[in-house]
């Protein structure tokens, strides 16, 4: 690969937080928070640099040396987060977190690239509707529920930990 | 919508409320009080009958027949929300989703499902979903002493600070299952804080039987991500959410972790601002 892929650029809401940045995906309705460590590489693909002068750049801003399978994995994260233009992406090969972690040593872990996912709900989410044990039923026309209460139209089901009714 | 239309309507409200224009009309003038009741803090009645969003309210009650009972139906436009025997629980839930509506899409402030309350000058967010022990947790911090904000919803202005609006706090004091009970911050021997605060901290947390609290400190970036879990608007306008919620992330102390007792964890987030 002679240079990094592209970010996929429709439809995304990016904000820089201390190093972080965050990524509003509208199309999928998904955010992700980019550690430091794969925000740089983010912005490398941003400027279509090597993966070469992405890892140089991550070593001047994380202030140490970083091995190639830091940006590999990095890339690899971006990808599965749906980050990437897919047609672009030919990674030679991906490395695991734990073999990164190995060869990054115990001080390394806080750098490792982390994105964390959020799928963000519809706003009737937040709606406080849902069983009512007087009448057995619930009187609720909504997918979406509070995780652990009981749910769905006869008040027999559970909610589940992604907020539906299951 | 024609059907629904043809129904004989006998009152109707119009309201201006976060620069959203509503109306909400019933087919039995019995209710108008209750209507009026449950409109969003700071609503102004309008007199033009245009609105941006109409809700219905079909009173039910005894059929035609004997044994046969018309349900109470909540319509938005010409959505039906919700379908029930019991006509308080239709009110209530009239209640929530117009109170929804105009907290997805208010057009200047920003507004985070939390309850809040005001320490030391600065205002304290408990962001969580229906039965995570929010109202618990804020009447809990009420009576130690915080001002009370909100109960349902954050406030927030383009520069991350977050305004009051004081509903009375809905606390289920007979189980999850049973409808929430309304009680006023005065019944809690507590006050109601009046000016927008600066964010100080944020707890992110969530009830459950003997935990400890042991929260650990989340970073602005994952703070900002928890907080679109819970920002009524983050799908609608997200650029403009996202806006609103970086400086609050910035400045305030982001905590998660689950907990126990409401009054034990109260003190220790209170200390934890100079309490």
């Amino acid at each position: 690969m002679d240079r990094l892929p592209l970010p996929r650029v429709p439809d995304l809401v990016v904000r820089e937080l201390a190093g972080e940045l965050v990524v509003y995906d509208g199309a999928r309705h998904r955010a992700f928070c980019l550690n430091p460590t794969v925000a740089s590489v983010w912005k490398s693909c941003q400027s279509r640099r090597s993966p070469a002068e992405a890892r140089r750049r991550l070593e001047r801003e994380l202030g140490r040396e970083i091995p190639d399978d830091v940006v590999w994995l990095a890339l690899d994260q971006l990808q599965r987060a749906g980050l990437l233009d897919e047609s672009e992406v030919s990674a030679p090969h991906h490395p695991s977190r734990r073999q990164v972690l190995r060869r990054m040593g115990a001080a390394g872990a806080a750098l490792i690239p982390v994105v964390a996912t959020l799928v963000v709900p519809p706003a009737v989410a937040a709606a406080s509707c849902g069983c009512n044990a007087k009448t057995g039923t619930n009187a609720c026309n909504n997918a979406h529920c509070a995780v652990g209460a009981r749910c769905g139209k006869t008040c027999t089901k559970t909610c589940q930990p992604n907020g539906n009714c299951g | 919508m024609g059907k629904l239309d043809r129904l004989g309507w006998a009152v109707g409200v119009a309201f201006e409320a976060q620069g959203l224009r509503i109306g909400i009309r019933a087919t039995t003038p019995e209710v108008h009080e209750r209507i009026v009741g449950l409109l969003p803090p700071g609503a102004r009645p309008v007199r033009s009958p245009e609105v941006d969003q109409l809700f219905s309210l079909v009173v039910g009650g005894p059929g035609p027949r004997a044994g046969v009972r018309r349900l109470n139906l909540v319509y938005q436009e010409a959505k039906m929300l919700v379908r029930t025997p019991e006509l308080e629980e239709a009110l209530r839930m009239l209640e929530v989703f117009v109170h929804l509506y105009v907290a997805e899409r208010a057009r200047r402030r920003v507004f985070v499902h939390a309850g809040v309350v005001g320490w030391r000058g600065r205002a304290i967010l408990v962001p969580g979903r229906s039965l995570s022990g929010k109202s618990t947790l804020v009447a809990a911090l009420v009576q130690a002493g915080a001002a009370y904000y909100s109960d349902e919803f954050a406030l927030l202005d383009s520069r991350g600070r977050v305004h009051p609006y004081p509903i009375p706090l809905a606390l289920r004091v007979d189980g999850p299952d049973r409808p929430p009970v309304k009680r006023t911050v005065e019944m809690l021997s507590g006050t109601v804080g009046e000016r927008p605060l600066p964010a100080g901290l944020v707890v992110l947390t969530r009830y459950e039987a003997g935990a400890r609290w042991r929260p650990r400190r989340l970073s602005p970036g994952r703070g900002l991500l928890e907080l679109l879990d819970h920002a009524l608007a983050a799908r609608y306008a997200p650029s403009r959410v996202m806006a609103a919620l970086a400086p609050l992330v910035t400045r305030a102390t982001i905590l998660k972790g689950r907990r126990g007792d409401a009054w034990t964890v109260a003190e220790r987030i209170l200390y934890h601002l100079g309490g």
